[in-house]
């Protein structure tokens, strides 16, 4: 599967917006708003729990989630409006958690290529859940971090500590990857001929790979 | 004063390849950090595998690219799931040495090649195999079950097929706790 942009999906989420987040509590006009379910669910019921729901004074935001008056309570108890209603903070948190309790549940055998290759099927669900899915494919999804293998580091060594060498052995580059670390050097005699880019090339041949990423000294060193 | 790198052809190649240049301060270890000490790791073991092997240092690069095989393909190291992997298996680059071409030490004596009909040392016109011993030097990473050794008798390297009559002589390496035993089944 491939990894998506994850950052994208969030940017949409907070473009979802219901009308609790949009009414401002802090207004008295919003406080004093009593819908029509509400009067008549006052009417016809005297127990405590419905007085409590009626009274404005106990409108407050209940685990992040603030009743909206203007739509029906079973509504917004909804698990699904819930997770689409809330705030992007609250919605973050959510995923989160679930993220964590996938990452335990799936076996450690999926392939890592991403950093969220454990819980990569559960997103992509929730990513098609969340309508992106249509208008994001794979082919423009842009990576925002360097996939194993891509990520080069290089570098002279010098064998100064080992004295005087009569065959002028006296240099080897070390090609390094960044995050396996893995490494070849390749020794030289001088480090004019084979120059590093033919050495490199013989590097990302080996691995087999399109590097992305590539550091390398450039000012001058004895 | 030399200069480091050609950064006109690098440039160039990175262009062309859509790679990301990301040049480096000289002399810089907190950013190269990675590299130096991958440097300073393969000139101590190289050292040592010079003077366990009883060798010049004229066979400095053959022990520096003897190591980088052997730290590559032998030593494991623990992933975030606590799995022991080398180096190796997270590349899975196009190598095709085996653990058995791999596993010599630096410098073992008593390796037999086998000399081609053509060759120069082969003097007389017999239709026989000739044979030649020789020292290992490392593995070969570009052809299957081959070595590189030197040969005394012609003083200079060559690439021979690697026959060991008993491996449990050059078993040494096995006994580290970071070798992986799977990795025989590889061979």
């Amino acid at each position: 599967m491939q990894p998506f942009e994850a950052l994208h999906s969030s940017t949409q989420v907070r473009c979802l917006r219901c009308g609790a987040e949009s009414s401002p509590p802090q207004l008295k006009s919003y406080n004093k708003v009593q819908t029509q379910d509400q009067v008549n669910f006052k009417d016809s019921s005297t127990s405590s729990a419905s007085i409590r729901l009626a009274n404005p004074i106990y409108r407050t935001p209940r685990f992040g989630i603030q009743h909206n008056p203007l739509t029906p309570l079973s509504r917004s108890l909804d698990p699904w409006h819930v997770l689409f209603s809330t705030r992007p903070r609250t919605l973050v948190i959510i995923l989160t958690v679930l993220r964590c309790v996938i990452c335990q549940t799936l076996p450690k055998t999926l392939p890592k290529t991403s950093p969220f290759g454990h819980c990569a099927p559960f997103l992509a669900t929730i990513h098609t859940a969340i309508g992106e899915g249509a208008t994001t494919s794979a082919n423009t999804t842009t990576l925002f971090f360097s996939p194993p293998g891509t990520d080069l580091r290089m570098d002279w060594g010098g064998a100064c500590s080992l004295g005087c060498l009569l065959d002028l052995n006296r240099n080897f580059l070390l090609v390094m990857d960044k995050d396996t670390e893995y490494f070849v050097s390749f020794p030289t005699k001088t480090r004019a001929s084979p120059g590093p880019l033919a050495l490199l090339k013989q590097f990302v041949t080996l691995i087999g790979r399109k590097i992305r990423y590539f550091y390398s000294l450039s000012a001058i060193c004895g | 004063m030399l200069k480091n790198f050609n950064l006109t052809k690098i440039n160039e190649y990175c262009a062309e390849n859509d790679v990301v240049l990301q040049l480096v301060v000289a002399n810089n270890h907190t950013v190269q950090a990675r590299v130096e000490g991958a440097i300073g790791s393969v000139k101590q073991h190289s050292q040592m595998s010079l003077l366990y092997a009883n060798k010049p240092t004229r066979f400095w690069d053959d022990a520096t690219k003897d190591f980088s095989i052997k730290e590559v393909y032998l030593w494991a190291s623990q992933d975030t799931c606590g799995k022991l992997e080398t180096l190796h298996d997270r590349m899975q680059p196009a190598f095709f040495g085996t653990y058995k071409t791999v596993v010599v030490p630096f410098g073992s004596g008593r390796f037999i090649a086998q000399l081609p009909h053509e060759h120069r040392l082969v003097k007389n016109g017999s239709f026989g195999d000739r044979f030649i011993e020789g020292t290992y030097l490392y593995s070969d990473s570009a052809t299957p079950c081959r070595i590189w050794m030197f040969m005394a008798a012609s003083p200079s390297n060559t690439r021979s097929k690697c026959k060991i009559s008993s491996p449990i002589l050059f078993n040494s390496l096995s006994k580290t706790r970071h070798v992986l035993r799977a990795t025989r089944q590889q061979c």
